[in-house]
């Protein structure tokens, strides 16, 4: 193998576990905001509401790139510096979460209020209600929605390059200006890495349908 | 360095003015994409060979792929392959197309909701397929498909902040040159999201009345 090749190689793949790690890791994140945001949502408390609200609002409301370039260039501003990935993976994982409490909201909204008033009867208080009856119960409907959404977040993981970060689009650009492959060949290149990442996630998202479908339609047959 | 009101009424009209030209890319992106999503989705409705195998290939491909990288990707593309135009066009076709794919979905849906009967009726009447189609099918399968693609207007309106990086100074390129000449990023940036969200937010309440009203109609 030609060093060349080699370095190619060595740069698209190092790139590449960039982008999958930040992905992986802001969708974690992003899982853990969702479930808090979309609680809070439906809180008891009106200030509890109305703070989620802005949150899960204005974080819909506005592009990841604006909120990214907003964490990466305004912060430093007021004296808080944060390394670009750090950045990159708070913006993405607070979008994630904005519109992942939303499906949160909307599956805990779907659990009937007989399941609501009957753990009350059995003497569950308002956090372990939620963990052990409620959100068990709009998992299956959680679920799917989120993973169709890691789409979108692998996709938005390139909005790193942005700033700074070498991410997959950054080594296409490196390669590119290394006059390895052309201008031409090396976007084609770093679309075909995406479209192949993203190809586990569509299918992951597919199963978990499939998978929850049925096992809503078993659960309902046997009740 | 925090927010200051001078400089934010020194350039709001310059800000406001790059917002003009975000929703008209808007405008002219959607455009593009609902009549291209329309296109493919009737493409892959007749079954035609080849075309429809290509379209589905599209849909696939442009969804799950970046719009940023695609957009680059035309950017300094087209210009090589000859094909020298500036970037506006550029930036309004790629959020078309990627745009496209996902009204093409959203047409396949609606075309999906449309009972086999009304084929058959339109045919019985002795309409061609073409008739039936613009006459009987795309009135009815269009309809429900309407507040989905008021949805992607505002996805795409938020998005469009990435024609940005080919030098489009549309509303959030306008902050970016704004800002990395004045260093007023506090003020800037934070105005610009305010301003997406004061067009983003209403029009998407706005978009979940007219869901509702389709609904009960």
């Amino acid at each position: 193998m030609s060093p060349e090749l080699a370095f190619a190689i060595e740069t698209v793949l190092e790139a590449a576990f960039v982008t999958v790690l930040v992905t992986v890791s802001s969708g974690a994140l992003g899982v853990i905001v969702a479930i808090i945001g979309g609680s809070a949502r439906i809180s008891p408390y009106r200030s509890v509401r109305i703070v989620a609200g802005v949150y899960v609002e204005f974080f819909r409301g506005t592009s990841v790139l604006v909120q990214m370039f907003w964490l990466f260039f305004v912060l430093p501003m007021v004296g808080i510096t944060l390394p670009a990935w750090l950045a990159g993976t708070i913006a993405l994982s607070l979008n994630f979460g904005a519109y992942g409490s939303e499906i949160v909201r909307g599956a805990i909204e779907s659990i009937p209020q007989g399941q609501w008033d009957a753990a009350t009867a059995l003497g569950l208080g308002g956090f372990r209600r939620m963990r052990l009856v409620v959100l068990p119960q709009a998992l299956p409907i959680i679920l799917p929605s989120l993973v169709n959404n890691l789409v979108d977040l692998l996709k938005a993981c390139s909005l790193l390059s942005l700033i700074t970060v070498s991410d997959l689009t950054q080594a296409g650009q490196i390669l590119i200006e290394t006059r390895m492959v052309t201008i031409a060949g090396g976007y084609a290149l770093i679309l075909v890495c995406y479209f192949i990442l993203a190809l586990p996630v569509v299918e992951l998202g597919r199963r978990t349908e499939r998978w929850f479908g049925r096992h809503l339609t078993e659960r309902e047959q046997t009740a | 360095m925090t927010f200051h009101w001078d400089v934010l009424v020194k350039y709001l009209p310059d800000l406001l003015e790059g917002l003009r030209l975000t929703l008209m890319l808007t405008a002219l992106g959607m455009t593009v994409a609902a009549t291209l999503g329309l296109a493919v989705a009737i493409a892959r409705l007749l079954k035609i060979p080849v075309v429809s195998q290509a379209a589905a290939f599209y849909v696939f491909f442009f969804r799950n792929t970046p719009l940023l990288v695609q957009l680059f990707f035309l950017f300094y593309v087209l210009p090589e392959a000859g094909v020298v135009i500036d970037p506006l066009p550029i930036g309004v076709l790629s959020l078309g197309t990627y745009y496209g794919a996902y009204t093409a979905e959203a047409y396949r849906g609606g075309f999906k909701a449309v009972p086999r009967e009304q084929w058959e009726t339109g045919t019985s009447l002795r309409f061609s397929t073409l008739q039936v189609l613009t006459l009987v099918i795309i009135p009815q399968a269009v309809r429900p498909v309407v507040p989905v693609l008021g949805n992607y207007v505002i996805s795409m309106f938020k998005e469009s902040a990435l024609l940005s990086t080919i030098t489009i100074y549309e509303l959030f390129g306008t902050a970016r040159l704004l800002s990395s000449l004045t260093w007023e990023y506090v003020t800037l940036f934070t105005a610009v999201a305010v301003l997406y969200f004061c067009i983003s937010y209403p029009s998407s309440i706005a978009v979940r009345r007219l869901e509702r009203r389709l609904r009960w109609a």
